[in-house]
């Protein structure tokens, strides 16, 4: 598959969350060539960033999470629910298979950002898999009781009804 | 008098002790056939009159009720031609405070039945209550002005839960209008903007049956909600002589209709097109489901195909928490969903509001074209009553099994229960530790003697309020049929009218209503906070002396749960109460049951005590359970949130 093919599906995939409700105000931001960048409000609102990069067919959800040292008990959870997102115990549909796609967390001045490596077979998988496993930490481990705070100050959680 | 084994030196009081007092009260006056003038069930020093439910009360209730008919001399005036209406309209209950005189005393005169109150806003919620569990209209009334606005608070909770309550409310007369000569005068239909389904000034007197006609008609059609009318005195204390100085005097049969929309054919091969190319279907299946009586057909489709239901809504049971296709209780298998089917969910979420994933196909039913595409985008809308697009569907659906999804269902259900025995575990050990009881083990345990002890589980109806403790409790919670289980606080969210809507149930349970039917006469049981019951510990005395078998256990952490909120100087104050306050000492002074328990097995003792003495002596019960607020903070995790996801079980936002 050439290049531009790759490209116009990592188009077409995150356009279609869109077009479902999950991404709102989706945009796709001019860059240089081979590198793709798309904002979008999601998880009560709150802007995202994702870019792509042609050449290393990388998919990074930048500066996914805010504000978490490194070494940090909640970095060390983070990175221990990612991991558990391609247990096999999980079935197929819930599961990431590392096969498909490759799982990076990286943690730069406690900011995690969560970089998805395509493969040219499989790049629509990877793409769906990249968006549902963020979401799963959005929707389940930032879900989890000691992390209501971090929701007030980082993610809109209304301290009305935390 | 509180059944205490532990009180910090006090004396306590035997159980013995107790029914030598109340064995002649107004419950077991009820039950004994005895007159109603014996003394109520509270302490009663020498020489200090005993509370009791007079003469006058059982008299008054005992008395025959009238026909209101057109061919007397007296014709009829505006408040009676309207309570004809609501008696030929089946109205369930009325539920209010003194005031729109000649409108609740002719509603009840008419024979529907009719509770008295103490405070506004709690016999609205007690409306609402009412009307969740048994799916039928009930009206509250209050007087014009301070009666008025005092409702506003239940009127917009019934308002977010879609409750069929008709709200009424005198209004001074309009010959007085613009006057400011009386007093409580004020517009009350801009007060209600935005929280009812219709609502009328109603200033025209031979309109009267015409508006109790569009009342109705909202009611009773497509999807419920409040409707507020307020009476001028001109138009309740009209007279009429005949029917001919009415306009519009017509029956039900001609002012509206039970015709019902059905889904077209093409979208329900559609439909079913859908769903058997989906793997893991769920139906989420709302409230309409319920008001709209679907639940058979609601079982038949799921079983026939073997699709997963999750309950949302103020109401659950339609479906059930024990069938082995429920997701009520599968929190972790909603992710899995790819296709869903919202069936009379009529306060949409938005899409991330409800644990589906972001791929998940959606289709839509809704008795009303209006509101399909609202906030969630759709595959297919479909406008239909909720039964009639359910029975399609499942005359239309092959028969299918999905072994696969069904085990994933029952590995996310035990994952749940797995997680419930954990917060029971620690809450037991903090009980221990602090001599108090943790929210975790009182909602076990309530469960353990709801649905695991002595007593059908299907028998009692639960009213689920509070707000911290509620996180813990409402996960142990069940419903095993249809009106069993009423999330209170839904959507809007009030904190307070709890002991309301637990009078609704109580009244739903006494006339056996509705679904509430095949029950009559079996205990609502009741969960609230220390900051709840302040608004509405009062309804007790309504509670007592209708005799409704209620038990209202109470979360009393001496403060208001919004405690985690306190965290900057000079701020804590403001969300602490006294400790130790004993609102089962209120309740005693009510004239209803108090027992007081500081450990877990003093409350399972509790709840068979009170249990026993609403079912055969019909008095009620508040049981303070103390806590403490030290189970909201780190020290004691998972603290003030324990993991919550919608829709299902511990969904309470839509």
């Amino acid at each position: 598959m050439k290049r531009d093919d790759e490209i116009e599906i990592i188009r077409a995939s995150l356009a279609h969350y869109a077009t479902r409700g999950a991404f709102r105000s989706f945009s796709e931001v001019p860059g240089r060539p081979g590198k793709l960048e798309f904002r979008f409000l999601w998880f009560r609102d709150v802007t995202f960033r994702v870019t792509y990069e042609a050449a290393a067919r990388t998919l990074t959800f930048v500066d996914f999470l805010p504000a978490v040292p490194a070494r940090s008990p909640m970095d060390s959870e983070l990175r221990r629910f990612i991991r558990g997102r391609s247990a096999s115990s999980l079935p197929d549909h819930r599961r990431v298979d590392l096969k498909k796609v490759g799982l990076a967390v990286t943690n730069r001045r406690g900011a995690i950002s969560l970089l998805f490596s395509l493969k040219a077979a499989h790049i629509e998988y990877g793409v769906k898999k990249s968006v549902h496993l963020a979401y799963d930490v959005l929707m389940d481990f930032l879900n989890e009781s000691q992390y209501v705070e971090y929701n007030i100050n980082h993610f809109n959680l209304n301290p009305e009804m935390a | 008098m509180s059944e205490r084994t532990r009180d910090k030196g006090k004396p306590t009081v035997s159980r013995r002790d107790f029914l030598a007092k109340s064995a002649l009260g107004a419950g077991a006056a009820a039950a004994l056939g005895a007159t109603s003038t014996t003394a109520m069930a509270a302490d009663a020093a020498p020489n200090m009159p005993a509370i009791r439910v007079g003469d006058e009360f059982t008299k008054s209730l005992s008395e025959a009720p009238i026909s209101f008919e057109f061919g007397g001399d007296k014709g009829l005036s505006g408040a009676e031609v309207f309570a004809r209406a609501c008696k030929a309209e089946g109205l369930a209950a009325l539920f209010c405070c003194p005031g729109n005189y000649t409108v609740i005393n002719s509603i009840s005169a008419a024979g529907i039945p009719a509770y008295g109150g103490r405070i506004e806003d709690i016999m609205c919620a007690a409306a609402d209550g009412f009307s969740r569990i048994t799916g039928e209209v009930a009206a509250t009334s209050g007087t014009e002005g301070p009666g008025f606005t005092n409702m506003i608070m239940s009127i917009a909770s019934a308002d977010r839960a879609h409750s069929p309550v008709l709200v009424l409310a005198s209004n001074m007369a309009m010959s007085n209008e613009d006057r400011v000569g009386g007093i409580q005068q004020m517009y009350q239909q801009p007060t209600t903007e935005g929280i009812k389904k219709y609502g009328k000034r109603i200033t025209i007197p031979n309109r009267v049956h015409e508006y109790a006609a569009y009342a109705f008609r909202q009611l009773k059609s497509g999807v419920p909600g409040p409707v507020h009318l307020d009476f001028p005195s001109e138009v309740s204390g009209a007279r009429f002589k005949d029917a001919s100085e009415l306009k519009d005097f017509y029956d039900k049969s001609r002012y509206r209709t039970e015709c019902v929309a059905h889904p077209a054919p093409k979208d329900v091969a559609k439909a079913v097109e859908m769903i058997q190319k989906a793997e893991r279907p769920m139906i989420v299946a709302g409230q309409g489901v319920f008001f709209h009586k679907g639940w058979e057909a609601l079982q038949r489709l799921a079983e026939k195909n073997e699709i997963a239901v999750v309950e949302s809504g103020p109401v659950r049971g339609h479906f059930g928490d024990e069938h082995r296709l429920s997701a009520n209780l599968a929190a972790d298998a909603l992710g899995s969903a790819d296709l869903v089917i919202f069936v009379g969910q009529y306060l949409m979420p938005s899409v991330g509001e409800y644990r589906f994933n972001p791929d998940v196909k959606a289709i839509r039913v809704h008795p009303i074209a209006e509101d399909l595409g609202r906030n969630w985008p759709l595959d297919l809308g479909i406008v239909a009553d909720e039964k009639a697009a359910l029975e399609a569907f499942a005359d239309a659906v092959p028969k299918r099994t999905r072994a696969t999804w069904v085990s994933e269902l029952a590995a996310a259900r035990k994952k749940f229960e797995d997680q419930n025995d954990e917060y029971f575990a620690l809450g037991l050990k903090y009980s221990q530790q602090t001599g108090t009881v943790h929210p975790a083990v009182t909602g076990k345990l309530m469960a353990d003697f709801l649905y695991r002890g002595g007593i059908p589980k299907e028998q009692t109806t639960y009213v689920q309020g509070g707000w911290t403790g509620a996180g813990y409790t409402r996960r142990w919670m069940r419903a095993y049929r249809p009106g069993q289980f009423n999330n209170a606080p839904y959507q809007y969210y009030p904190i307070g009218p709890d002991v309301g809507h637990l009078l609704g149930a109580g009244a739903a349970m006494q006339l056996g209503i509705g679904p509430q039917k095949a029950y009559q006469g079996s205990p609502a049981f009741g969960f609230t906070g220390d900051a709840g019951i302040a608004y509405s510990v009062m309804e007790f005395d309504t509670i007592t002396k209708y005799k409704l078998p209620v038990i209202m256990t109470v979360h009393n952490n001496n403060a208001w749960g919004m405690i985690t909120a306190a965290n900057t100087v000079r701020s804590a104050h403001m969300y602490l109460f006294q400790e130790n306050l004993r609102y089962d000492k209120i309740a005693e002074a009510l004239g209803a049951r108090g027992e007081y328990v500081t450990t877990p097995d003093q409350y399972k003792a509790a709840l068979q005590r009170a249990y026993d003495a609403a079912a055969r002596e019909k008095v009620a019960t508040l049981i303070n359970v103390q806590s403490s607020r030290q189970f909201l903070t780190n020290t004691f995790p998972p603290g003030a949130q324990p993991r919550n996801v919608e829709p299902g079980v511990t969904a309470y936002s839509h």
